[in-house]
């Protein structure tokens, strides 16, 4: 019988996502296995109003369910906390007649992938709470290096670890055996030395700002003023 | 002494709303000033990560709401106390919707903070941090993620230090009190 995943891309951005980036990437992998697979953005989704009963049906019909998302602030961004809060008491209305697998995918806009890691121990907690089979979570540094690549299909070299890592979780997937360690070394493996990252993200913020004709990108608009004048 | 306290309770949590209550008589007892903001309360639209507080106004995010409001606030305090229910380990979604839009507070370069990149704070180092958190029943996975995520948010912000408490929700109001208590000295209210 043809398994079925779904997808939730949970980056509020409409472009230049690493979440979708590396979704998609996941997708091609899993397509080639004839696993049918679905992919949402969790954002669009949460602001329609029958966004729980679809959230509920999505994973219902679904044997693998996947999350893709950003870290802010060390966590999961609000609207996939939110997305939580409404799914995790309604377990019980999901149709589990086989144990679902969950796989988190998380990245950072930090070089180094451990930044992840509380995120994706939410995750962990989630797939608990919901009695599904924790497949693991991808944690994926360097996020700024991910969406300057577009179209998908070029990938340049700096993503090869990265592809081997969502490959080796496909196989896993479609064998429904134990994703390997290896795996997610891989992704978690810098793209490139920290210090280029740095220096390249730190241009690249720089170019951005000029051209939206900003002059001080350091400025503190708070600062001049005191408590007693609030 | 100005305090920030951003309540990310949901309507009806009697515990939170008692650690609240507690933590503004007190602060009222020591004549410490606060600014309380009760999240669920207000409308705040949620960060749509367009990295506009620091690409095109820099400091300041670009969604004009109360949230320009609590980041101005949370600039200028001298504390900040976080309210919220341990989440799956994490912070509710209340308070993570405001926490997610202080990222105008943070300057977009990088810098080493205990052997990791991060940001800098934009205006010098962060202040003090208390976040007091209920949970339904002991779990020492979700309550090692949680004080981990303050430990990195303190980190973030570069606060001199931070104090986490997770309360079951069988604790007894007493022993409530006495930990409020002892987490406003550790962030010096009762100097």
């Amino acid at each position: 019988m043809q398994k079925h995943a779904i997808v939730f891309v949970c980056t509020p951005k409409q472009s230049d996502s690493a979440s979708m980036f590396l979704a998609d990437l996941l997708v091609i992998q899993l397509r080639e296995h004839n696993i049918k697979t679905e992919v949402i953005r969790l954002f669009p989704l949460m602001k329609e109003q029958s966004a729980e009963q679809k959230i509920i049906s999505l994973i219902s019909y679904s044997d693998i369910i996947i999350f893709s998302s950003p870290v802010y602030a060390d966590g999961l961004p609000y609207l996939v906390v939110k997305a939580m809060e409404i799914i995790a008491p309604r377990r019980n209305n999901i149709n589990s007649a086989n144990k679902k697998r969950f796989l988190a995918i998380s990245n950072c806009g930090f070089p180094e992938a451990r930044h992840n890691e509380l995120a994706i121990g939410i995750f962990r907690e989630f797939a608990k709470e919901m009695n599904f089979k924790w497949l693991g979570g991808v944690a994926v540094g360097m996020g700024l290096a991910l969406v300057t690549c577009k179209p998908i299909e070029k990938i340049t070299p700096f993503f090869i670890s990265i592809k081997r890592s969502l490959k080796l979780i496909a196989d896993s997937i479609a064998d429904e055996t134990d994703v390997p360690d290896e795996a997610f070394f891989l992704a978690s493996k810098p793209m490139m030395p920290i210090w280029l990252y740095v220096f390249i993200g730190s241009i690249r913020w720089v170019l951005i700002a000029i051209g939206n004709g900003v002059i001080n990108m350091l400025k503190k608009p708070y600062q001049p003023y005191v408590r007693n004048k609030i | 002494m100005r305090a920030l306290i951003l309540d990310g309770s949901e309507k009806d949590d009697k515990i939170l709303d008692f650690v609240r209550g507690t933590i503004e008589k007190e602060l009222e007892k020591e004549g410490c000033e606060f600014d309380t903001f009760v999240l669920r309360e207000l409308k705040i639209a949620p960060c749509t990560g367009c990295f506009g507080c620091w690409l095109k106004t820099p400091g300041e995010c670009v969604i004009n709401d109360i949230a320009q409001k609590i980041a101005f606030v949370a600039a200028n305090s001298k504390a900040y106390i976080f309210l919220t229910p341990v989440r799956f380990g994490g912070y509710s979604s209340e308070l993570k919707k405001a926490i997610d839009r202080l990222l105008c507070l943070l300057s977009p370069f990088f810098i080493k903070i205990e052997g990791e990149v991060r940001h800098p704070n934009r205006y010098k180092r962060g202040p003090p941090m208390l976040v007091m958190a209920t949970i339904k029943n002991h779990d020492e996975e979700r309550e090692g993620i949680f004080k981990s995520i303050v430990r990195r948010n303190a980190a973030n912000i570069q606060s001199p230090r931070h104090i986490a408490e997770v309360i079951p929700l069988d604790t007894e109001l007493n022993d409530i009190e006495t930990k409020i208590i002892k987490g406003l000295r550790s962030l010096g209210f009762d100097k």
